[in-house]
């Protein structure tokens, strides 16, 4: 074999993994991917129901309510609009009313956001870029950095 | 006085490396000795400011002092000494430290051990070395400074976040620095070959034994961090395709593919540039990795601290050095020889293909993990790429590269012989059948993909021991005479052997742990059992313990196996006063392999109980398989092969007899 | 001044480390490419070895016998153009400058921008170790912490701390401090009120539960004392019953001196109950607190010691309360002064000669304190 066939060769291998790998990245960035939205876009009932979403926003005060088989509903808001949601599952140890959190999961016909995970902040100092995003988009956020305390839902 | 000695030898030590950059290159470019000779003493001396500098940052933790504002903010009087200590490189500043003493470290153990590289290109390495040291010195300095003081100081310290008080953090980014740091003396080889214009077989066989150990320590930097966060997070998984995550998964797989294409090179004297962009890539995306995590761009479990100067000041250096690389490489490689031919069936080409797959992977990794900011920044859509998105491309990709592993030491160098390669891996064929068959019949024919995965981790496993009971022709001559031959292998031949059965080793406790694990979100009361994996978990009560720093609610369970406890296990809710933060340790008891998990929620009024039970079968053998990987890559580094390359004078290794 | 000495001794040393090798080395003629052939004699050497253990064939061998020794010769052939020769003087006395004038002006000039030189060190060990009056305010407030987290059944460390957490605005810590006194010391309107009034303080003006209990019970104790009225009239208005709320501070109000100071807060109160308008309100202001408390802002420190000094005084003019004695004993143990409670112990004896009764339960105090003889 020449050194041109050679590499001919080396570069028709190297052209199929290639075309596998982006046509994989292209597939998955259609199908995988996660939407982030704030209260107020699922509001505005600009997603359909069942989409796939990762919605964020602060715990609203007095929202939390523990069911009897160990799941939990709380209210996510972002000052302009709250979206009722249901977990099952272990909340994470920062998760408390008045604080940022992002729920991944879908969005249910009835209006509840049904959470498969649930992020919390994980220090006092941290809150999720997205989070600080929707409510800076809300007025709400304040640049001191500590988000205002006292929603009300 | 402590704290302001530490403070100035760290800007001594910048202004060194500013000596140190110049000095040397300057010799390497007009041949002057005497400059050259700068180059070791200084990264020496270097090594010893920064070592001083990161004492006193130590010292000023030990004895809780406030007045250094970086201990105020992370430390806390009550805190335990080790928290205190291990505290120090918690924090973005320390860290930063701590990855500037590793720069030096490199720095110096190329001044102590590369006697034996030619002095020229020895100083030109230091040189680069020194380029890199300068900038990081300068960013610790300028935004990131862990010396600033306070007057007058406060009495009390912040704490650290409890999360990070954990001996997971005391070795966890060590590791992973040393894995990083070490890729830059690849990057330093390269750039200095380069600006020298000659790269050869020796020049690859100079920089294997460092790439050699940047990859062992990522290895294990990796995966103790991922053990981490398995016991520490309390949500039982081990890998979460989190950005920093993957930013330490790139550099291991650009240098992965690294290791084996200076292979190629030493011996055959092919793929030079190609290794040549391979070594700046994997410090480029170590640089990245940096980048990320210390930026702030993406927000993740592990930023501590995002400040914008500091992205922007990392940013510019990522640019400098990527940039100020690749535009090297791209004036220089044409002017490279072309090594050694060879057929697309042999040693080579099985190398080639090997650097291909995690070429791709490290590519679509960093897709993954750029797309995010790129869509942003274009169109204002925020997305989070997890891991549906990463499983997806990764495994289809993963699994062409582990089925021709086994293949590639079969193989002889130029041209290889396929079939005979096959013949030679029919004992491995026949374990991986013989495996999932089993599989099948304890777990049911359900998931055929996770047999599929048990039969690729014994075709890793039993294939790389194949080439070693080939090599001493076992079977096929006297029991004594193979034995002769295991005793004279060269032990980078073991240490091939157990790398590649490392990564089945961990290929397989993946599979069994991510198919066959089961998960129970229950709510209990004391006295309350549940049923996990043939065992009984029994409730006995809560009880409240004062830790040195804490406050804690544990929760005692006992293992019932077969009537008889077999295990105690304490998960506990902590509640940290300093922070006004609540932790959850789970508590992890050990069966075999396999392990039971439990994680606790909330705890009612009522004395009832959030439990999540997790059973992860085989699932130690993820971590296992990386310690295997790295104690292949020790007994590589160990083999007098590779020291030629290294520690000792040539001369007299030549003249040493075999071992 | 021993700072800037060993300062110099640093900078000194790394001047050197970099003019060492510039002067010591010697300008040799040396084959650079010697190293890089005694890598491939060693792979020649490898491949002998390898064939000896039969692990490649002879003709592979040979094979690549001939491909290191190629890239051998090439070596060879190119070590000739890296002969070094003598150079100028010029190189190395620029860089003996650089090393002894640029690197330690640099290096000093850098530090004096950034550092903060003259700052001592601050172990917290000594910080609290030191003498009462070098030592700052928070290091005394940290020193009582430390001493009541040890024996929190010290009741005269809770009365020290427990108003200074107040002027320092640590309602919940001062919280936690009055319900130590109450149960180490009992239950009286004082304490009652002072830990309803902090709990109504840390929960930001709404009477709590607990708040209120306490208001309770120091109100059966003392029904004319001012600050449970006026916070379980203020309860009354947060719970919905203006009218109640205003019948209780009108009382009061009845009740007062024409001139009492709390009149003001009451009356402000009590129209904002009264006005139809008027948004609901949550709680009292902060300044409404502020007045019912009547309390003064001293300096922390100064309040501490000055507490101590005036039982001192005191015990000047009234020499015969061994209570107070023992007290101010373990007063100043707790503070860290350790000479003075000696010298009061001593007062104390001379005071109290003849009553051996008195006299023991101070000696008893002393020892309990850690003052020991």
């Amino acid at each position: 074999m020449t050194r041109k066939q050679r590499r001919l060769s080396l570069i028709g291998v190297a052209g199929v993994v290639l075309i596998c790998a982006a046509g994989l990245v292209l597939y998955a960035m259609s199908d995988r991917i996660v939407f982030f939205s704030s209260p107020s876009d699922i509001a505005a009932s600009t997603t359909a129901p069942g989409t796939r979403l990762r919605l964020g926003g602060l715990v609203a005060v007095g929202s939390v309510e523990k069911t009897t088989d160990g799941g939990v509903t709380f209210a996510v808001t972002d000052g302009a609009a709250t979206v009722p949601v249901a977990y099952r599952g272990i909340l994470p140890d920062l998760f408390s009313e008045g604080e940022g959190v992002v729920a991944e999961g879908l969005v249910g016909s009835d209006g509840v956001f049904a959470a498969d995970s649930v992020l919390a902040k994980h220090d006092e100092q941290y809150m999720p870029r997205e989070v600080v995003d929707a409510l800076k988009a809300q007025g709400m956020w304040q640049e001191d950095g500590a988000p205002p305390h006292a929603v009300e839902q | 006085m402590i704290a302001e000695l530490g403070h100035f030898a760290l800007i001594l030590a910048l202004v060194l490396a500013v000596v140190q950059s110049v000095l040397p290159f300057w010799g390497a470019m007009t041949d002057d000795r005497r400059l050259i000779a700068v180059a070791g003493p200084a990264a020496v001396t270097q090594f010893l400011l920064v070592g001083l500098s990161f004492a006193a940052l130590v010292h000023a933790y030990i004895v809780s002092d406030f007045s250094v504002l970086n201990v105020v903010e992370n430390s806390h009087s009550q805190k335990p000494l080790l928290y205190k200590i291990t505290g120090t490189w918690g924090n973005h500043e320390g860290s930063m430290l701590l990855w500037v003493l590793i720069l030096a470290l490199f720095g110096a153990m190329v001044a102590a051990f590369g006697r034996n590289l030619p002095d020229r290109l020895k100083a030109l390495v230091l040189a680069v070395q020194a380029w890199i040291a300068s900038a990081f010195l300068l960013f610790v300095l300028l935004t990131s400074n862990p010396f600033i003081r306070l007057n007058p100081a406060p009495i009390e310290g912040n704490d650290l976040n409890p999360v990070l008080q954990d001996i997971g953090l005391a070795v966890h980014p060590p590791l992973l620095y040393l894995g990083y740091v070490g890729c830059s003396i690849a990057f330093a080889f390269a750039i200095a070959a380069l600006i020298d214009g000659r790269i050869d077989a020796a020049w690859a066989r100079w920089v294997r034994p460092w790439t050699l150990a940047a990859w062992m320590f990522l290895t294990l930097g990796i995966a103790m961090g991922s053990y981490w966060a398995y016991y520490e997070l309390g949500w039982g998984g081990f890998w979460f395709w989190d950005p920093v995550e993957n930013a330490s998964l790139m550099p291991w797989l650009a240098a992965t593919a690294l290791l084996h294409s200076a292979i190629v090179m030493e011996k055959r004297e092919a793929l030079k540039i190609w290794t040549v962009l391979l070594a700046i890539l994997a410090f480029s995306l170590s640089l990245l990795g940096t980048f990320l995590v210390r930026s702030g761009v993406l927000t993740s479990v592990h930023t501590f601290a995002s400040d914008p100067t500091r992205g922007v000041f990392i940013l510019a250096i990522l640019c400098v050095f990527i940039g100020g690389g690749l535009s090297l490489f791209a004036f220089r490689a044409t002017r490279l020889a072309p090594g050694g031919v060879f057929a697309p069936i042999s040693r080579e080409g099985a190398l080639i293909l090997n650097n291909l797959f995690l070429t791709v992977l490290a590519a679509v990794v960093l897709t993954g993990t750029l797309y995010p900011l790129v869509l942003e920044a274009l169109t204002g859509a925020r997305i989070s790429v997890g891991a549906p998105f990463f499983n997806l491309i990764f495994i289809p990709l993963a699994v062409p590269l582990l089925i021709i592993v086994p293949f590639g030491p079969m193989l002889a160098w130029k041209r290889g012989d396929l079939r005979a390669a096959s013949e030679r891996l029919f004992a491995a064929f026949g374990a991986a059948i013989l495996a999932a068959a089993v599989s099948a019949w304890l777990a049911g024919m359900d998931d055929v993909l996770a047999l599929f995965g048990v039969a690729l981790a014994f075709w890793l496993i039993v294939g790389a021991l194949s080439e070693l009971a080939f090599r001493v022709k076992l079977g096929r001559a006297p029991v004594a005479e193979s034995f002769r031959r295991l005793a004279g292998m060269p032990r980078s031949a073991f240490g091939t052997t157990l790398a590649h059965a490392g990564v089945g080793v961990t290929v397989l406790g993946l599979v069994a742990a991510t198919t066959w694990a089961s998960e129970d979100i229950l709510t209990m009361k004391a006295g309350d059992t549940v049923e996990v994996a043939s065992r009984t978990l029994k409730l006995d009560g809560f009880q409240q313990r004062a830790g040195p720093n804490y406050a804690e609610t544990v929760a005692r369970f006992t293992v019932y196996d077969g009537g008889a406890a077999v295990a105690v296990m304490e998960p506990s809710k902590r509640n940290f006063a300093a922070r006004q933060t609540m932790t959850t340790e789970a508590a992890i008891t050990t069966f075999g392999l396999s392990q039971l998990y439990i994680s606790l929620g909330d705890i009612t009024p009522e004395s009832a109980v959030t439990v999540r039970v997790f059973w992860k079968p085989l699932v130690t053998l993820i971590w296992l398989g990386a310690v295997v990987m790295a104690i292949g890559g020790i007994l590589s580094l160990s083999d007098r092969r590779l020291r030629v390359g290294a520690p000792k004078p040539a001369r007299r290794t030549v003249a040493a007899p075999a071992e | 001044m021993i700072f800037w000495v060993i300062m110099a001794v640093l900078a000194a040393s790394v001047s050197l480390s970099v003019l060492m090798p510039l002067y010591r080395t010697r300008q040799v003629e040396r084959r650079l490419a010697e190293q890089e052939m005694s890598v491939y004699r060693d792979q020649l050497g490898e491949i002998d070895r390898d064939v000896d253990r039969g692990l490649i064939a002879g003709s592979e061998a040979e094979a690549a016998r001939n491909e290191i020794a190629r890239r051998l010769i090439k070596a060879d052939q190119a070590k000739s153009t890296d002969a070094v020769g003598l150079r100028s003087e010029r190189p190395r006395q620029v860089a003996a400058v650089l090393a002894v004038v640029g690197l330690p002006v640099a290096a000093v000039g850098l530090y004096l921008l950034v550092g903060s030189p003259g700052l001592p060190d601050a172990p917290l060990a000594a910080r609290l170790a030191a003498q009462p009056e070098q030592q700052d305010t928070a290091a005394l407030i940290a020193r009582v912490e430390n001493h009541l987290a040890a024996n929190p059944d010290d009741a005269e460390g809770w009365r020290i701390i427990a108003p200074v957490y107040v002027r320092m605005g640590r309602h919940d810590e001062a919280a936690t401090a009055y319900r130590h006194l109450v149960r180490l010391l009992g239950s009286n309107a004082e304490r009652e009120t002072a830990l309803g009034e902090a709990l109504v303080r840390a929960s930001g003006g709404s009477l709590t539960a607990e708040a209120k209990e306490a208001f309770d019970r120091a109100a059966a104790l003392d029904p004319q004392m001012v600050g449970p009225r006026f916070y379980l009239a203020l309860g009354l208005g947060q719970s919905g019953d203006t009218e109640g709320a205003v019948t209780a501070l009108q009382s009061l109000i009845d009740d007062s001196p024409p001139n009492a100071p709390w009149l003001v807060s009451v009356r402000e109160v009590m129209a904002r109950l009264e006005s139809v308008d008027a948004p609901p309100q949550p709680g009292p202001t902060a300044d409404d607190i502020e007045a019912a408390g009547e309390m003064a802002a001293d300096d922390r420190a100064a309040m501490i010691e000055g507490m101590v000094a005036q039982l001192a005084s005191r015990l000047e003019s009234e020499p015969d309360d061994a209570e107070g004695w023992a007290r101010l004993v373990r007063s100043y143990m707790v503070l860290g002064r350790p000479d003075d409670a000696r010298a009061a112990l001593d007062q104390a004896r001379s005071a109290l000669d003849g009553d051996e009764d008195k006299l023991a339960m101070v000696e008893a105090e002393a020892q309990a304190s850690g003052l020991s003889e």
